[in-house]
């Protein structure tokens, strides 16, 4: 069999929807040489448009995806915010001794049970005001679930200091 | 749309002891990469490259959105290519239902300049590929131009493989036709 006959095998196998990739292949191959037969130039431009169409590509300017851009910020705000209310919980130290309770805010022995309070109360609404501000953030975007798990260990940690601030209250 | 797509859907799940969400690179490497072919796809569907860029935009925020659900699926290829050709359906029925409101107000005729520039660009071809039913349309581009086996096109389009060979045919048949007597 030559070549004529066997590309005019694979056109008939072709056109009834019969032939494989692998043969598809072997027909764009010989549409795209220099050696088309001439009862076989009418089909050359059917797979050249194929070829053309291939090459046809999602514009490289435009945006694939807008939301991928935007996570960085947030989650920044978060973690400066963690970072916050560690340091403070660092800074508020509480000891007793004997029956004298006092308590160091900030490297400063206060013995004033109303001073002690006001002073961690604002330290806390200062917490409080960072992760409102955090919250705000994540809630323009899709992460919200993910992150708000990370907050939600923030908040309960503020809860654990507050707990203790009360006991503190009832102690003093 | 898409929540629908992913319930009706015939999909093959491959559980991977894991449920976690696709993230970004994943996203981007199993998704993204295929922004061509569904671009390609939308285009031979809504004849419109701005209507083809919305749509892949659409499409791809809707899978981020849904990036929980993507891990599971198997044939991730097949599985966007379907979603994507069922967002441009429903495109055109919505289009078409105003095409329908807007006949019955008032009678617009084509701009005849885009109508000869759209016309100077195509190859006759590309013209009559284009003038084939939407499914016949799309089985040839999707074996002829993606090189994609009968029986992911069957999976795209719920069809059977015989069903698609059949629609295949005919389509590659009608070029010829046309083609020869011309």
């Amino acid at each position: 069999m030559n070549n004529i006959e066997k590309i005019d095998r694979l056109l008939n196998l072709y056109f009834a929807g019969e032939t494989t990739i692998a043969q598809e292949q072997e027909l764009k191959k010989y549409f795209a040489s220099q050696h088309v037969a001439a009862k076989h130039k009418v089909y050359q431009q059917i797979f050249e448009t194929f070829e053309t169409e291939k090459s046809e590509i999602y514009p490289e300017n435009l945006p694939k995806m807008k939301i991928l851009t935007v996570r960085k910020k947030p989650f920044k705000t978060l973690i400066t915010s963690a970072a916050i209310a560690a340091s403070i919980l660092l800074m508020i130290g509480i000891f007793r001794t004997g029956g004298d309770s006092y308590v160091i805010i900030k490297g400063k022995r206060i013995n004033d049970k109303e001073l002690a309070l006001q002073i961690a109360q604002t330290e806390m609404n200062k917490i409080s005001a960072s992760l409102k501000s955090s919250l705000k953030s994540l809630q323009t975007i899709d992460h919200i679930n993910e992150t708000m798990k990370t907050l939600h260990k923030i908040e309960n940690i503020k809860n654990k200091v507050q707990n203790t601030l009360n006991k503190i209250n009832i102690k003093l | 749309m898409i929540s629908d797509v992913i319930k009706s859907a015939k999909l093959r799940y491959l559980y991977k002891g894991t449920n976690k969400k696709m993230n970004t690179k994943q996203f981007n490497d199993k998704i993204l990469k295929l922004a061509d072919k569904t671009y390609r796809l939308a285009k031979s569907i809504l004849y419109d490259e701005h209507a083809a860029q919305d749509a892949v935009q659409d499409l791809n925020l809707k899978l981020w959105e849904k990036r929980g659900k993507l891990d599971k699926i198997e044939n991730i290829t097949g599985f966007v290519l379907r979603a994507m050709r069922n967002l441009c359906l429903d495109r055109l029925r919505r289009k078409h239902v105003e095409n329908e409101l807007q006949n019955d107000l008032e009678y617009r005729e084509s701009d005849p300049h885009s109508q000869l520039e759209k016309k100077d660009m195509a190859t006759r071809a590309t013209v009559l590929i284009n003038q084939l039913p939407e499914l016949q349309r799309t089985i040839i581009r999707m074996r002829d131009v993606e090189g994609l086996e009968l029986d992911e096109i069957a999976e795209i389009t719920s069809l059977t493989e015989n069903a698609v060979r059949v629609n295949l045919s005919r389509a590659r048949q009608k070029i010829r036709t046309q083609l020869l007597t011309e």
